[in-house]
This record gives structure tokens, C-alpha cells and sequence, in this order.
């Protein structure tokens, strides 16, 4: 059923790839890749003379793109991974809660989120992160609760269309309480969504990092992330093209790779789109019968 | 001797934006084990809202007022808690619209297995086999192999039984039937009033029977109520009602039957000045003149 839609496996092959990068090689490598030679300043990419490790060439300060690159993964990745977990959780477990109760309570959270929306979140992560020290945790949390208003109003509305389906009638006809009714009949139908806004997100929420890096009270060196190559390589972009192409890429594969594997996610949970994928099993079955 | 169900001047409003809005008038009814009671009326006449109260499913901001009885104990004003206690143990209903009753993700087996493990606490082996002989009561044929099925590999006339199935599993004592035929064609129909009627005289369990159509009401109610503005305009046995309707509205109702036309042009609508003159001032949405026709 995997191998059915080749586009999902690429995508995962990808994500497999950078997260191995990012947890088995970055710890291996990092000395190497922040080394400096400023001999090799803007060495050129696709030539192996000064060794694999220099093969996509070299930044302003001589260290190798492609170590860089592997390092700067494994902040991206968990930035990534932690501030959107933090959001979508929050987010998720509050839009349910509100969606499903309404009246006042329903009334306080949206405004909060309100607020929370209208605030642009740079301007609240360069404040938060000019009075705390700008650090990956700190970076971590202001990049997640900034961006929870998304999952809550996205989760809060799917919420209020599923409490009024007939068979959250028939559960609470048959005496469910509304705990079980929350998270057995409603939860797994909101959750797709925001499984795949979350992926979603991932892509913007590396972007964001990289602005609050740009601006310089993100990550300090030696700490590195994609969107910090990106910015550095910003400066150069014509006579040294490839220090922010080859970051960008990355970034972009990634973020491509994480919505396409939703999507397929989604199908293959939907029971009634997942015929698609499991016809094999299926007409073995009929023909059986 | 205390009665199954016993509801005394119960009344229904909500409050909307634009005053008060009367969808149960004080009504009074009562019943015991055994007894089938078809409730029919028109759109908007109150019997689904009636239903929903003996469930305690009245919601915000609709208001209920007076007494509904059941064995003994008051349901109006209880708290959620008990309610929930009631709900399904001790009064089941089934809905109108089967084609959604059922959650989409879980299959039909964990959701009937599911009401037996967290009601009565049975293990997940016993909820299974519970769960299967119900299916078969309901006449779901190879029960044991759709166990694993999805509510979309269902007809529709199959999710209505899996939901009677639902709400029957805990032997209430009274079933409350919210038409729940409606949605289904009628040779379906057929079989899922035959079903009800079979489980009714089985278990011994009372049934209240909302319906619009007054052919199935005689078919499956031993006392028929008919229900006009959110008061009872007239109660009887069933028979009794069909030979001798007294009120003149039960009469329109049934001068408007389809059965009884050769051709549309001898049906009866009910006359605009009969629909607006008991619904004084705010009250029933009836505006236009409408014609009541069965399905």
C-alpha cells in the first residue's frame, strides 16, 4: 500500500534522511563543519579537490556548506518539531474544549486568541526574546505559543461541526459523558486537520526562526539553522549564489516533503478513501466470499 | 403503583432573540411496560423536542418545565450526571437520521462493544459476543464477519438497525423512536417496523413511536396521541382513532393521507386558518398553507 503512492515514499525517505542527519551525523561532525579557513572563502560547489566534506562549496568564513547544512539540521528540525508540537497541542486541546462547550468560556479563550493573533508574533518574539536570552529553548516557546491562535480557531470551528453530527446525538442518547464524547467521537475527526496544518506549519515555523535569526536576536553562532545560511548567504547572492541556494533547498524539500506525507496520511486514515490504497486487500476478500 | 413513565404539564420553550418561542404547551402523559404509543403530528408541532426531553437532550436555550416521571424519578432539572445514568439503561432512542448516526472512524463492532465495556464494564472478549448476538437480533446476517466493517459498508436500512441495535444493547425500559424511518425507502421501512415491533414484544419494553405518518403509527402503536402547536389535541386507542377521529384536526390529518387519493387533486391540505388560529400570537413557525403528506 506504501509502495502504491511513490511521491509519500520519497517524502518520507527524506524526512528519514534529514532526521538521521540531524540526530546520528550532526553530533560527528560539528567540530569540522565550524572550523573556519578562510583560504577556502567562497570555495565553489561540485568539485571534490579539498574533499567531500567541500563538495557544496564553502561560506563567507570558509566553513563547509554541507557540514553547515547537516548541523543546521539539527536545530531546524527541533525547533521545528518542539514549537509546533507545543502550538498544535495546546491549540488542538483548547479548540475542542471550546468548540464543544461554547458560551463564556468559548467567548474568553477566542478573545485571548485574539489578542494573541493581531499581536504579530515577530514583534512578541523580538520583545520576549530581547528581555530572556535569546537561546533555543526561549526560541522554542515563543515560536509555539505564538502561533497557537491557528490550531485553536481551526480545530475550535471543526469541533462545532462535528458536535451537531447525529452520532454525537446518539452517544450522548446512549449516556457517554462528555469527556468520552470529546476525545472518542470528535477528537479523531479534528485530528487530520490539524495533523496536517501542523505539517504545514513546520515550514513556516523554520522560516520565522530564520527572521528572528536575520534580525539577530534568534540563534547566536556557534548555534546554527537553515534560515540562519539562508540570511548569511542573503548578502552574497550574486557573487556566491550557492551559500543561500543550497540551505533554501533544503527548507523547501523539507517542508514539501512533510505536507505530501500528510496528505497521504490523511487519505490512508479516511476509511472511505483508503480503498484506494488497500483495493489489493479488499478484492482479495470478495473474491473469497 | 408507581407508572413507567409519567410526564404531568410539561412544558418546552426557547428563548431566541426575538422572545419566547413555545414548542411544548403542557402536555400530560402517561405510560406503561408494554404499551406502544405513536405520537403524530405535523412538522413543528413539538413531538421531537417531547422526545428529546424524556432524555434529558433539551439543550440550551431551550427551557423545560413541569415533571416527566420515570419510574419514579423526576428527569426534569436532574443533573447531567444522572441523567447519563438513565440515558440508554433505562430509556433508548433511536434517531431519524441513520446515515450519520454512527461515528465514521470506528467500526460498527468497537461501537457497540464499546457501550458494554464502559456501561456494564465487560470485559473486551464478552463485549464482542454481546456485541455480535446483537447484531443478529437486529438481523444483521453473518454478524461475526461485518463485526470489523466500517459504517460506510452499510445500506443505509443496515446503519438504522445497527443504530436500534445501539440503543435497545442495555435493555432500556422504554425505546423512544424519533421516525425512525423517515430517511429510509419503504420496503426498508417495512423491516425496520417489523424489527422494532418484534423487539418491543420481546422485551416487554415500552415504545414511544414519533412519526409523521399516520399508516405507520396504525401499524405499529397499540395508542396513538396526536400532537398539534405543542399541545395534545387528542389521545385514544389506536383503532379507535382511525374510525372515530374526534378532533377536527386529526380529521384533516387524516383527509390528507395519500392512501386514501386516487390522484393529488383529492387530498386534503390542511387549511390555513385551521394551522394559525391555535398558534396564538408568538408561537409555531406554520406560515404558508401546507399539505401534510406521508412518505
Amino acid at each position: 500500500m506504501f509502495v502504491s503512492s511513490p511521491l509519500a515514499v520519497a517524502s518520507a525517505t527524506w524526512l528519514l534522511f534529514v532526521l538521521v542527519l540531524a540526530f546520528v551525523v550532526a553530533p560527528l561532525v560539528v567540530d569540522v563543519a565550524n572550523h573556519q579557513t578562510i583560504g577556502l572563502r567562497f570555495f565553489a560547489p561540485f568539485q571534490f579537490d579539498k574533499g567531500f566534506a567541500f563538495f557544496l562549496g564553502a561560506d563567507s568564513l570558509g566553513r563547509p556548506i554541507m557540514l553547515q547544512l547537516i548541523v543546521g539540521a539539527r536545530t531546524s528540525v527541533l525547533i521545528a518539531i518542539f514549537s509546533v508540537g507545543i502550538s498544535a497541542t495546546i491549540g488542538y486541546a483548547i479548540g475542542l474544549i471550546s468548540g464543544y462547550f461554547g458560551g463564556w468560556v468559548d467567548n474568553i479563550l477566542l478573545r485571548i486568541a485574539d489578542i494573541i493573533h493581531t499581536v504579530p508574533s515577530l514583534l512578541m518574539a523580538l520583545v520576549v526574546l530581547f528581555v530572556l536570552q535569546p537561546s533555543i529553548l526561549n526560541l522554542v516557546i515563543v515560536l509555539g505559543i505564538t502561533r497557537i491562535p491557528v490550531y485553536l480557531r481551526t480545530s475550535r470551528t471543526q469541533t462545532m461541526e462535528v458536535r451537531e453530527r447525529m452520532f454525537v446525538e446518539v452517544a450522548k442518547a446512549i449516556g457517554a459523558s462528555d469527556w468520552r464524547i470529546i476525545t472518542r467521537d470528535i477528537a479523531p475527526l479534528v485530528f487530520p486537520t490539524i495533523r496536517t496544518l501542523a505539517m504545514l506549519e513546520v515550514a513556516a515555523v523554520i522560516l520565522s526562526a530564520a527572521s528572528l535569526t536575520f534580525l539577530g536576536i534568534g540563534l547566536q553562532r556557534p548555534d546554527v539553522d537553515w534560515g540562519m545560511m539562508v540570511s548569511d548567504g542573503r548578502a552574497y547572492l550574486k557573487s556566491a549564489w550557492f551559500v543561500a541556494v543550497f540551505p533554501g533547498i533544503v527548507i523547501v524539500l523539507t517542508a514539501l516533503s512533510a505536507n505530501i506525507l500528510s496528505n497521504w496520511l490523511r487519505a490512508v486514515e479516511d476509511p472511505a478513501q483508503s480503498t484506494l490504497f488497500f483495493r489489493a486487500r479488499k478484492k482479495k476478500r470478495s473474491s473469497s466470499q | 403503583m408507581t407508572r413507567l413513565l409519567e410526564i404531568s404539564d410539561l412544558r418546552i420553550f426557547f428563548e431566541s432573540g426575538f422572545g419566547k418561542v413555545d414548542a411544548v404547551r403542557g402536555v400530560s402523559l402517561s405510560m406503561d411496560m408494554g404499551d406502544a404509543i405513536a405520537v403524530v403530528g405535523a412538522s413543528g408541532s413539538g413531538k421531537t423536542v417531547l422526545g428529546r426531553s424524556m432524555l434529558g437532550l433539551v439543550d440550551a436555550p431551550g427551557v423545560v418545565q413541569g415533571s416527566i416521571r420515570f419510574d419514579g424519578t423526576e428527569i426534569v432539572g436532574r443533573s447531567e450526571k444522572d441523567l447519563r445514568g438513565i440515558r440508554g439503561l433505562g430509556i433508548g432512542m433511536v434517531f431519524q437520521d441513520a446515515l450519520d448516526g454512527l461515528n465514521p472512524v470506528y467500526s460498527i463492532g468497537s461501537q457497540l462493544s464499546e457501550i458494554f465495556t464502559v456501561r456494564l464494564g465487560l470485559s473486551r472478549s464478552q463485549a464482542k459476543s454481546q456485541a455480535i448476538s446483537l447484531m443478529e437480533q437486529v438481523g444483521i446476517r453473518r454478524a461475526d464477519e461485518r463485526y470489523n466493517d466500517y459504517p460506510h459498508q452499510f445500506s443505509g436500512g443496515m446503519r438504522q438497525r445497527i443504530c436500534i441495535a445501539m440503543a435497545i444493547g442495555l435493555k432500556p425500559k422504554i425505546l423512544i423512536a424519533d421516525e425512525p424511518t423517515t430517511a429510509l425507502d419503504v420496503t426498508v421501512q417495512a423491516g425496520i417496523l417489523r424489527l422494532i415491533k418484534s423487539l418491543q414484544s420481546e422485551t416487554g419494553m415500552g415504545l414511544i413511536f414519533v412519526t409523521h405518518d399516520l399508516a405507520v403509527a396504525r401499524m405499529i402503536s397499540t395508542r396513538i396521541v396526536v400532537m398539534y402547536a405543542g399541545q395534545i389535541v387528542e389521545q385514544g386507542l389506536t383503532e379507535e382513532i382511525f374510525l372515530r377521529p374526534k378532533h377536527p384536526y386529526t380529521r384533516a390529518l387524516l383527509a390528507a393521507h395519500p392512501a386514501r387519493a386516487r390522484s393529488w387533486r383529492d387530498l386534503e391540505p390542511i387549511p390555513d386558518a385551521f394551522v394559525t388560529d391555535s398558534s396564538s400570537g408568538e408561537g409555531t413557525s406554520h406560515s404558508s398553507p401546507q399539505m401534510v403528506v406521508t412518505s
